[in-house]
């Protein structure tokens, strides 16, 4: 069906957009890297941001911007 | 240089051309990708209400893989033949308990094995 | 000076007390690195996320693409939605039509401007030369599906009963390893093959081998812009030449991974 066909399509072109946008590209200063044996191992964000597909695609993403609301205490 | 992209608008991102295939695999791939997204390294979230679930990720993270690194060394010398049998019942069992404990974290904290995965870059995905 | 990423900034609030006491953050977010670009840059760009302006911060040769995002601590509208996603990939893709460009991951943002200015002096080197990287170049993703081959089945034969209970176990994990083993010798001359043959097409090849059973290949390459028709061309008769796997191609695409972000802060 034409219509089950263009969300399968959506549903792909959002996961490589995700798969870059959320996961590539520049990210800014204040990043820790802990090393073993000169092997990167985790990447820690200070700028933190927890989120899976499935949420992105409900539209639940949570980015930094709602940390600001514990900025008032 | 030439414009890599004419008059950009909402509707040619989302045009099908950015993403090319098998019709049919779609369904598949997204399920296939989705896998992929999971298994890759996330930001912690500084809310206080995930902190302590990112922080148990982080941690058992670090316990499963020095918990594969030896129990791969075990094997190594298990096939090399410079154990003893009762030396490598010890281990078999010492690692087997491990990896109960480790599947009781992790329903504790609720993660999946997925979770845990981590990728190494040249030394490919942890497991 | 000291510039906090502002995630932090529930312990080091950001915060302009507005006259109606009701207490707004803000903060710079951030959408791509570019070449200083020409004064009328900004027209041919357009809106960022919600409708936001763009403005330049710049250093040098280097510019810093960003909105200035502002909005009431009790404003609920924090949540991202995909429409933010699409518009931020716009964004980057109208900045890439004017010069070489290094895109942002989805959300960043600096506590001020002076962050944002701090950024481009403190990075200038690592951006200038990744921005010669990508100049001129795009990134196109592949994906192929296969249906992995049976493992051989006479390796269970020798996981017998009779092994003690721990010895047993270990002998489970060498099973378990060898079979992965076998899938990925041939998935590797695969890939090998398919990537012998894409060479002449492509600069730098960003790559995951059996991230999942079925996911024969992840991979996303670095291509000249001028090259792009023909690397479709030629993904498109490999994956007729090979119909017992999926192929999905994807692009082009700013270089996402192609940015090298080697700087960490700390090392432990």
């Amino acid at each position: 069906m034409a219509t089950d066909l263009t969300i399968r399509h959506r549903d792909v072109v959002l996961l490589e957009l995700l798969d870059r946008v959320l996961d590539k590209g520049v990210v800014v200063a204040g990043d820790l890297t802990i090393s073993v044996a000169d092997v990167d191992l985790i990447y820690l964000g200070l700028r933190v941001l927890l989120c899976s597909v499935e949420t992105m695609k409900k539209g639940g993403y949570t980015g930094v911007f709602s940390e600001g609301r514990q900025g008032d205490r | 240089m030439k414009p890599l992209f004419d008059e950009m608008t909402r509707s040619e991102i989302l045009e099908p051309s950015r993403v090319q295939g098998n019709v049919d695999a779609f369904a598949q791939f997204s399920q296939e990708i989705e896998k992929v997204e999971k298994a890759m390294p996330r930001h912690l979230n500084a809310d206080p209400e995930h902190l302590e679930q990112g922080l148990a990720k982080l941690v058992l993270t670090l316990v499963d893989l020095l918990r594969r690194l030896l129990e791969r060394q075990a094997i190594r010398r298990m096939e090399g033949g410079s154990l003893h049998d009762e030396e490598i019942e010890r281990l078999g069992l010492a690692f087997m308990r491990m990896e109960a404990k480790m599947a009781e974290l992790k329903t504790v904290f609720g993660l999946k094995d997925d979770d845990l995965n981590i990728n190494l870059g040249p030394l490919g995905d942890l497991w | 000076m000291i510039c906090l990423p502002v995630s932090l900034s529930p312990y080091f609030p950001v915060l302009k007390n507005k006259p109606s006491r009701i207490p707004t953050m803000t903060a710079c977010y951030l959408y791509a690195i570019t070449q200083a670009p020409a004064p009328d840059f900004l027209t041919k760009v357009g809106l960022g996320l919600r409708d936001l302006p763009l403005q330049v911060v710049i250093h040098d040769q280097l510019a810093a693409v960003m909105s200035d995002w502002r909005s009431p601590l009790s404003n609920s509208s924090h949540m991202a939605a995909e429409t933010d996603l699409w518009r931020h990939e716009q964004v980057i893709e109208a900045i890439m039509a004017q010069g070489r460009t290094l895109p942002a991951r989805f959300g960043t943002t600096l506590a001020d401007v002076d962050c944002v200015h701090q950024l481009l002096i403190t990075r200038a080197a690592d951006f200038t030369a990744d921005l010669a990287y990508v100049a001129g170049r795009v990134e196109m993703g592949l994906r192929i599906l296969w249906d992995p081959p049976l493992g051989p089945e006479n390796l269970a034969a020798e996981n017998s009963a009779g092994f003690t209970p721990g010895r047993q176990y270990l002998q489970q994990q060498i099973l378990k390893r060898r079979q992965e083993q076998a899938i990925r010798a041939p998935a590797e001359t695969f890939v090998a093959a398919l990537n012998a043959i894409l060479q002449p097409l492509f600069v730098d090849i960003r790559l995951q081998i059996l991230p999942t059973e079925r996911l024969l290949l992840s991979a996303s390459y670095l291509v000249q812009q001028t090259l792009v028709d023909a690397f479709q061309a030629q993904v498109a008769a490999l994956s007729a030449s090979y119909p017992s796997f999926a192929f999905l191609s994807s692009g082009p695409w700013p270089a996402y991974h192609f940015v090298r972000n080697a700087q960490p802060t700390g090392k432990l």
